[in-house]
């Protein structure tokens, strides 16, 4: 939703360099980006600088945006892969593979007590980023495969398998945080 | 449109993950403020990189009045006899390692950064024989001397002065003095053992002192030339002593080289040490291939290069594990008559490829190096690179006198790229034409083949997870079928493709309505015939399968739908 003006004008202007044009475009999806890298970078403060980066980025870019795409897919193209890059960048040090190790989250300042909801973040944040992208593009936001297979670079066919190695372990990381609330995350 | 249909489990459970916490205070005026600088781009809105940071150090620097140390001379540390530890000395520092602290001379340098100043030591008593306490951090645990380097922040401000110090059993032993920033420690040849300074990300300074035994006494400045903005992942190639590092003197990483003697810095050449490479495409790692070696398989399980002539002389394999797998932890263990020479960790640097250009953007792997001598092989080195999702593990064997190049230098040639391993975009049977279910199959039966080969040709594991019951026949162990078609995909090994072929082979009805593929499936030997041998060889048998089934008959895959349509294996004889 694009708020009272359509948005092809908005892009337009935006394109020309008009700011405001620009942030407007930005609050209309900006739910969107956050949730999804949120649940990236698992702390308010790395979701925040990356999406000041991202969207600059966006900015500075907005005459490469082609209407082929969706202005919502290709701000989530930006915002993921400056996600993945704080997320190697903070993660340099340490032995890299993109199954991630358990995260530490900030202490959750707006649920105090064991929820489910908490074993359904604990069971996401046992995903790598990749397939914590897939899942949540696709089986949250409701990304086509042909628009979550822009937002990842990769063709269709690995967003499948990708969704389906996603799902299984997902479902196989619930079942774990379901029955052992204490987890092994941090 | 999607193909796989929605999970309500998924959904349901994703749909109850909190929401994400709104921005912090005074984002979107921030934003505001930059797109607003962006879209102007007038000069007076870009702030150059040292301005900021020139504020910040003059006001230190005021405040340290007192110990301000001649930075043309590229020298920090107060001599004397006010107590103070003088922290920078030459004379401990090995003369073959660092032959100077003189300022380089300063060549054409291109960046914009003005050096923050460098350290002192501030006016305060000496800390050795005082014990550490929880203000107290652990920088680097010495690999030499029995103890850590340690810090406490002095400033409670970003890049804040911190006091230094080498503690034994919790007390000081040696007292650094006051130094800036953020530090890294790289240990080197010789005892050489670098410290590396960094401000909120960028560079401060560079200093290198030596355990001969025992903690460094002191660390000596080393100036750098060009001077980089960012200087990253400094090691040292202990063979070559020199060290290496990512640099950015612009915006763009680059692998570099510091002189340990002169500071001088070098870009390096990105080309590769031997020009033929051996890939695994699969684990997204290359081998060079020295000279004298030549090519046995790159494929998705490894990498297997041999002398020349395969004399058993020298050998590097290169193999790959999922995570899990810990079949390889044997091979860091001695074989028979070996003696262990060493062990350490190194760091290697994780490359990105888009489509064929390599870049390095200052990621790293740490691995474990493990050296033999003796036994079989007379000489073997083992590099363990563990990665959260998978493990390669290279292994050199070599016999004495017979390699012409640096052992170290065939192992560091072997390139880790940064990509997580996924299965294959495409399985082996994906694109492949569909298939008419055969004439003789019953409803049921062509409704479950054309269902098989539509998951094939389209690589939907979903659906093939689906048409497996759960008492299907994968293998003979029992394994379950998604599991071991997976990870044999995931090795390139193709067996749905194998599955698809079967399935383009005559059809056969057994007695209790049961159609299999193919026709030698349940055949005695003798009862194979030539038109049944035929079909085989279309589909890539080949005459050393017919060999063995002689005696025992039909060992080959087979495939097979029971009377009611329900798929109950696909397995091999053997």
């Amino acid at each position: 939703m694009v708020g009272s003006r359509s948005p092809a004008p908005l892009v337009e202007r935006a394109q020309r360099g008009d700011a405001e044009a620009f942030t407007e475009l930005l609050r209309a999806n900006d739910d969107r980006m956050r949730g999804l890298s949120y649940q990236l970078l698992r702390s308010q403060a790395a979701m925040d600088d990356a999406l000041q980066e991202a969207y600059i980025k966006a900015f500075t870019k907005m005459s490469d945006f082609r209407s082929d795409a969706a202005f919502s897919t290709w701000l989530y193209r930006i915002v993921y892969t400056t996600c993945i890059d704080h997320i190697r960048r903070r993660d340099r040090r340490r032995e890299v593979g993109l199954q991630s190790v358990p995260e530490q989250a900030e202490p959750r300042s707006f649920e105090d007590e064991t929820t489910e909801r908490d074993h359904v973040q604990n069971a996401l944040s046992q995903l790598s980023p990749d397939h914590r992208a897939t899942l949540l593009l696709i089986d949250r936001d409701g990304l086509s495969y042909d628009d979550a297979s822009l937002v990842l670079d990769i063709n269709p066919g690995t967003v499948a398998s990708r969704l389906n190695r996603a799902r299984a372990a997902f479902k196989i990381a619930l079942n774990d945080t379901t029955t052992n609330p204490e987890g092994t995350n941090r | 449109m999607n193909d796989l249909t929605p999970d309500p489990e998924i959904s349901s459970a994703l749909n109850d993950l909190p929401s994400a916490p709104a921005h912090g205070a005074g984002f979107w005026d921030e934003l505001s403020t930059s797109l607003s600088a962006q879209a102007s781009e007038t000069p007076d809105n870009v702030i150059p990189f040292g301005r900021r940071h020139i504020a910040r150090y003059s006001a230190i620097a005021a405040a340290a009045a007192a110990v301000v140390f001649a930075a043309a001379l590229g020298i920090a540390g107060l001599g004397g006899d006010d107590g103070l530890v003088d922290s920078v000395t030459d004379s401990t520092v090995p003369e073959t390692l660092v032959t100077t602290t003189a300022p380089a001379t300063t060549t054409s340098v291109t960046t914009t950064s003005t050096a923050p100043p460098t350290s002192t030591t501030g006016t305060r008593d000496s800390l050795v024989g005082t014990a550490i306490d929880q203000d107290w951090t652990v920088l680097y645990e010495s690999a030499v001397a029995d103890g850590s380097y340690v810090s406490r922040p002095v400033e409670q401000v970003d890049c804040g002065a911190k006091d230094i110090a080498f503690a034994t059993n919790g007390v000081i032993t040696q007292d650094y003095g006051r130094m800036f920033g953020a530090f890294e420690f790289a240990p080197g040849p010789q005892g050489a053992l670098t410290m590396v300074s960094t401000c909120s990300g960028t560079f401060n300074e560079m200093r290198i002192g030596a355990e001969l035994g025992g903690p460094a006494e002191s660390f000596a400045l080393l100036e750098l030339s060009p001077r980089p903005i960012v200087l990253e992942n400094v090691a040292w190639n202990v063979v070559e002593k020199f060290m290496v590092g990512t640099a950015i003197f612009d915006t763009t990483p680059t692998q570099v080289r510091i002189n340990s003697g002169t500071g001088v810095v070098t870009v390096v050449d990105e080309k590769t040490t031997y020009p033929e490479r051996a890939a695994s495409e699969l684990f997204h790692y290359d081998v060079g291939v020295p000279e004298q070696f030549e090519v046995d398989y790159a494929t998705g399980r490894g990498v297997s290069l041999s002398d020349v002539g395969q004399s058993f002389d020298a050998g590097l394999q290169v193999s790959n594990y999922f995570v899990g797998d810990t079949s390889f932890t044997n091979i860091t263990e001695p074989y028979a008559d070996e003696t262990s020479v060493g062990q350490r960790n190194l760091t290697i640097p994780l490359l990105e490829n888009n489509q064929g250009e390599i870049t390095d953007r200052g990621v790293i792997l740490e691995i474990l190096e493990v050296t033999y001598s003796g036994g079989f092989s007379e000489n073997r080195i083992v590099r363990v690179y563990r990665f959260n999702d998978r493990t390669v593990v290279a292994e050199l064997r070599y016999r004495n006198g017979v390699l012409d190049v640096d052992p170290i230098a065939i192992l560091d040639d072997i390139r880790m790229f940064n990509a997580a391993f996924d299965p294959p975009a495409q399985c082996s049977s994906f694109g492949l034409p569909s298939l008419a279910p055969p004439a003789q199959l019953n409803p049921a039966q062509s409704e479950t083949f054309v269902q098989i080969v539509d998951a094939l040709v389209t690589c939907n594991w979903d659906q093939l997870d689906v048409l497996t019951p759960d008492d299907f026949t994968a293998s003979f162990g029992g394994t379950d079928p998604l599991e071991l078609w997976m990870d044999s995909e995931n090795y390139s090994e193709g067996i749905l493709a194998t599955l698809y072929d079967h399935l383009t082979l005559i059809a056969s009805i057994d007695e209790q309505g049961g159609v299999y593929w193919p026709q030698a499936h349940n055949k005695f030997p003798d009862e194979i015939t030539d038109a049944m041998r035929d079909e085989l060889l279309t589909i890539g048998y080949d005459e050393s399968n017919f060999e063995f089934w002689d005696e025992i008959g039909y060992i080959g895959h087979r495939t097979g739908i029971d009377a009611d349509g329900i798929w109950s294996y696909f397995v091999a004889g053997d």
